[in-house]
């Protein structure tokens, strides 16, 4: 039976006050929101808020068009990221090996760039319509469903790409070699063999895709003006604060929240039960395929990865084009724009480096300390821990951002109006990945490591300096230089809770494109773009640290 | 370094694992822990360690009561059956890693550590991580590692198992002799018996947390006390006495068992509830039809041709023994089905179960 706490001490003293962290800080602004969603203005416990929620034919829309968006992005990606994923480990094609720097390069281009960038390309003004103009003709109107499912899939299908990868990537090419000599042909085999051994993987690819597609704030806010979605409603909720009660944004919220367990229970119930033990061994190798199938492999990952590196060549080009309010003047060349977001009003790079270093270094140090006591010093508060500290990945960070203010804006702890409250949020929304990457160096270190170690004349606190820590070093480097990339990318937590002064990068941002200011958008987003690949550059090439690549 | 454990008793959860237990090692001998998994020697092996604590019970080092003395300050090198060597450091690093601990000055732990790996004969390996060395290199370096900080009391949880036979063999020679030369106190827990006799000073026997029988290993060998250490030594013969007849002329005592009376120079207990334990190797085969008491009939059931013995099942009275017969030129080999005399020693010993 496991104990309630470690054995030592220390670690059982760190335990508790790791849990008692993620309680206050996590777990009571959570749950005190849901509870709230469930008091209705009387002070009663009822439905009622949900009721008047779904009574109204708008409220109703919005979670239709959520979930449809969510259905219609995970199909999307799935099929582009699991086509993708199946012609790299079977063909040989030329071009192949530039797909695995796809997942990191879309992974880590903030989404407000992404839409930013689609709307210079695709927009009513954007450069398409521009050469289509003289031909009398012009393009669907970007800010639509179209456009909508289009760029949240170039934003999405990565996560499809490197699950899918990942079962492929484990599979026996011996099953394959069974089903073939017991007398299915390849392309049955195919079909047979391969595609169920699969279903896992992309069950899980889609249940991820689908969580990254409703609680993606960004996208929607700025090309959804049509179609309101959960995230987006919630945050309008809460900023005309006078329109709404906070009964309606917290029940907004909470249904985000539900969906998001609901998922979970999904994911548990199905696709976990699914899961098959794979005998390891070698993956099938990529084989030589016809002519017409390398064209084509190799011409659709061309167009997949142009499309999906195009927002950084857009920024680069419009950062330096003059603009007369929202038209943008191609052709002519200026840097008023850079020097406007690097000198005048240069605010923003800094909060964002701020806030993402801050929240870095605790999420880095608490993810070891976590992470070892999930791991190796088992007890039942530790399996809370593991538990709670994971709860963000099902949250969207709108939803987050409004419980936390929820709960940090009157005593006993006020919060709200902090740059603190910021980089808790970041925190929160970056550290289960942290974890999961400490974690898994960790389940590799057999105890007698440890054990070796103190037998050998260390004492504990020492061999875990000594021992554990530079055996997660790698790992947890690379996860920290992630943490750092894609907390610079934040956007749906922050712009609930950013106050006067603190605006991030992808706040500026969000803020410029809304007032129609491409230019001045795409020269934060260039800074940011820069900000965000040259560490990444630096960590792989000089130290050679792995991160976002696919072993 | 004398180790005594005092009435010690342990339990994990419900599950006792020791009830008094009672054991002493004498300074600077072998002694293996041998017995079937469970058994509980490698729960009494990191007990010596000091991973786990007794739940009531003594343990002395010497004079020295270690009971509740952290790991770290026991002074005792341990070789683990996963050699547990840190991955992300080298050899000669791994071998310094407890001289280190103990504040020696690299210069001098450095020499001290290629001294050692030069003993295990390791020392063009010094600067590579283990991951690129054999299973037998890196049972080395564990010893090694152990050995370098010149431990008061080495421990060996099963440190051959993960290899080979023949390196098995080859190790077993190094372990004895690097143990011998720094005459060093050693406790080797194993559940390979031919390891533990040919590499001990004494065979500890154990069964479901209790040692049954501890002893030299060739007595333990000759002179099981009990049918489980009969059985798990050396794989006996165990013929159930059923009665005990009046003695013949020939002086013997006439013990009737479950394939026939089998004569015996040992005294049985008249109570019943034991065996007569007979190796396999103590039996002899001869051709044709039984003339004596004491002489049992059987069939040869298969036949198992292992190179310097042979093996055979013999049907006797529905029971099956095991007969091992040295290969020699006089000897034939005896095919399935035919029938044999089967000659047992007079002077098997008589074991409890």
């Amino acid at each position: 039976m496991k104990a309630m706490l470690p054995r030592e001490s220390a670690w059982a003293a760190l335990t508790l006050l790791s849990a008692a962290g993620l309680v206050v800080f996590l777990v009571w602004p959570l749950f005190s929101m849901l509870g709230m969603s469930f008091i209705d203005q009387a002070g009663r416990v009822s439905l009622g808020n949900y009721l008047d929620f779904f009574r109204h034919q708008g409220n109703r829309q919005i979670v239709l068009n959520t979930v449809t968006l969510g259905l219609a992005v995970t199909i999307c990606s799935v099929m582009v990221g699991g086509f993708l994923a199946f012609i790299v480990t079977r063909w040989k094609f030329a071009f192949a090996k530039w797909v695995m720097v796809l997942p990191l390069v879309t992974l880590v281009i903030p989404d407000v760039v992404v839409a930013a960038s689609w709307i210079v390309v695709l927009g009513r003004q954007g450069v398409v319509n521009m050469w289509l103009e003289p031909l009398g003709l012009q393009l669907p109107t970007l800010f639509s469903w179209w456009g909508l499912v289009f760029v949240m899939t170039l934003n999405n299908y990565a996560y499809a790409f490197v699950v899918i990868l990942v079962g492929l990537k484990s599979m026996d090419h011996t099953l394959e070699s069974a089903g073939n000599s017991l007398g299915y042909p390849m392309r049955s085999v195919l079909f047979r063999v391969t595609c169920p051994l699969m279903l896992p993987s992309i069950l899980s690819a889609s249940v991820l895709v689908f969580m990254q597609a409703i609680g993606d704030f960004g996208i929607p806010a700025i090309l959804g003006a049509r179609t309101p979605v959960l995230s987006v409603a919630a945050y309008n909720a809460f900023v005309s604060e006078m329109g709404t009660t906070p009964q309606m944004q917290t029940t907004l919220a909470s249904v985000l929240v539900l969906m998001g367990f609901m998922l979970m229970a999904v994911q548990k119930a199905i696709v976990d039960r699914r899961q098959v033990q794979m005998e390891a061994g070698r993956p099938p190798e990529p084989v030589s395929v016809g002519r017409w199938k390398a064209a084509v492999a190799g011409t659709l990952t061309i167009v997949i990865m142009l499309l999906s590196v195009l927002p950084a060549g857009v920024v680069l080009v419009t950062a330096f084009t003059p603009s007369v309010g929202p038209v943008l003047q191609y052709g002519g060349f200026t840097t008023a724009h850079i020097e406007h977001a690097l000198l005048r009003a240069p605010q923003p790079l800094y909060n964002s480096v701020f806030l993402a270093t801050i929240a870095t270094l605790a999420g880095t140090v608490f993810s070891i300390v976590a992470a070892y006591l999930i791991v190796k010093k088992r007890s039942l508060v530790g399996q809370a821990i593991e538990f709670m500290v994971m709860l963000p990945l099902t949250i969207a960070g709108t939803v987050l951002g409004i419980a936390l203010i929820h709960a940090f804006n009157s005593p006993p702890i006020v919060l709200a109006g902090t740059w603190v409250i910021m980089a808790l949020a970041y925190f929160l929304r970056r550290v289960p990945i942290s974890v999961r990457a400490a974690m898994g160096p960790l389940h590799n270190l057999r105890d007698s490591i440890e054990e070796a170690s103190r037998n050998l004349g260390v004492s504990p606190l020492k061999t875990f300096f000594r021992v554990v820590v530079p055996v997660l070093i790698p790992s947890v480097a690379g996860s920290a230089v992630m943490m750092w990339v894609t907390t610079l990318s934040e956007l749906s937590a922050t712009i609930v809770l950013y106050h006067g002064g603190m605006n991030t990068m992808p706040i500026e941002i969000f803020q410029q494109v809304d007032s129609g200011r491409l230019a001045r958008a795409s020269a934060y987003s260039l800074l940011l773009l820069l900000t965000i690949f040259t560490p990444l550059f630096i960590a792989n090439k000089v130290f050679r640290l792995n991160i976002g690549g696919i072993k | 370094m004398q180790v005594t454990l005092e009435a010690i008793h342990h339990s994990y959860g419900s599950t006792e694992v020791f009830r008094n237990l009672d054991l002493r090692i004498q300074s600077g001998e072998l002694l293996s822990l041998l017995g079937p998994s469970g058994c509980g020697k490698t729960t009494l092996l990191r007990m010596l360690a000091g991973f786990i604590e007794p739940d009531s019970g003594k343990v002395f080092f010497a004079d020295e009561d270690v009971t509740r003395l952290a790991v770290h300050r026991r002074e005792v090198g341990m070789v683990f059956q996963d050699y547990a060597l840190f991955p992300d450091r080298s050899v000669l690093d791994n071998v310094m890693f407890g001289l280190r601990a103990r504040k020696v000055p690299a210069a001098a732990a450095r020499k001290k550590a290629i001294e050692m790996l030069e003993r295990v004969g390791l020392q063009e390996f010094a600067s590579q991580k283990p991951q690129s060395l054999s299973g037998g290199q890196r049972q080395r370096v564990a010893m090694a590692r152990a050995l370098v900080i010149e431990p008061k009391l080495l421990l060996l949880d099963e440190p051959l198992s993960a290899l080979d036979a023949g390196l098995r063999s080859e190790l077993r020679h190094l372990v004895r002799q690097l143990q011998r030369e720094f005459g060093i106190t050693t406790v080797f827990v194993t559940h390979d018996q031919e390891e533990a006799l040919t590499i001990s000073d004494q065979v500890a026997v154990m069964q479901a947390g209790s040692i049954i029988q501890m002893a030299k290993p060739q007595e333990v060998y000759r002179e099981p006390t009990s049918a489980f250490v009969a059985r798990f030594v050396g794989n006996a013969n165990l013929l159930k006495i059923r009665s005990v007849l009046p003695a013949g002329s020939h002086g013997l005592h006439r013990l009737l068992t479950d394939v026939g009376i089998v004569l015996s120079s040992r005294q049985a207990p008249e109570s019943g509830g034991s065996f007569v334990s007979v190796r396999g190797e103590s039996i002899s085969l001869l051709e044709g039809e039984p003339e004596a008491e004491g002489e049992l009939a059987g069939v040869i059931q298969s036949v198992e041709f292992r190179g310097a013995t042979v093996g055979y099942d013999v049907n006797v009275s529905d029971q099956r023994l095991r007969v091992n017969r040295p290969t020699t030129a006089v000897e034939p080999v005896y095919l399935t089905g035919q029938k044999v005399v089967l000659h047992l020693p007079t002077d098997a010993p008589i074991v409890t179960a």
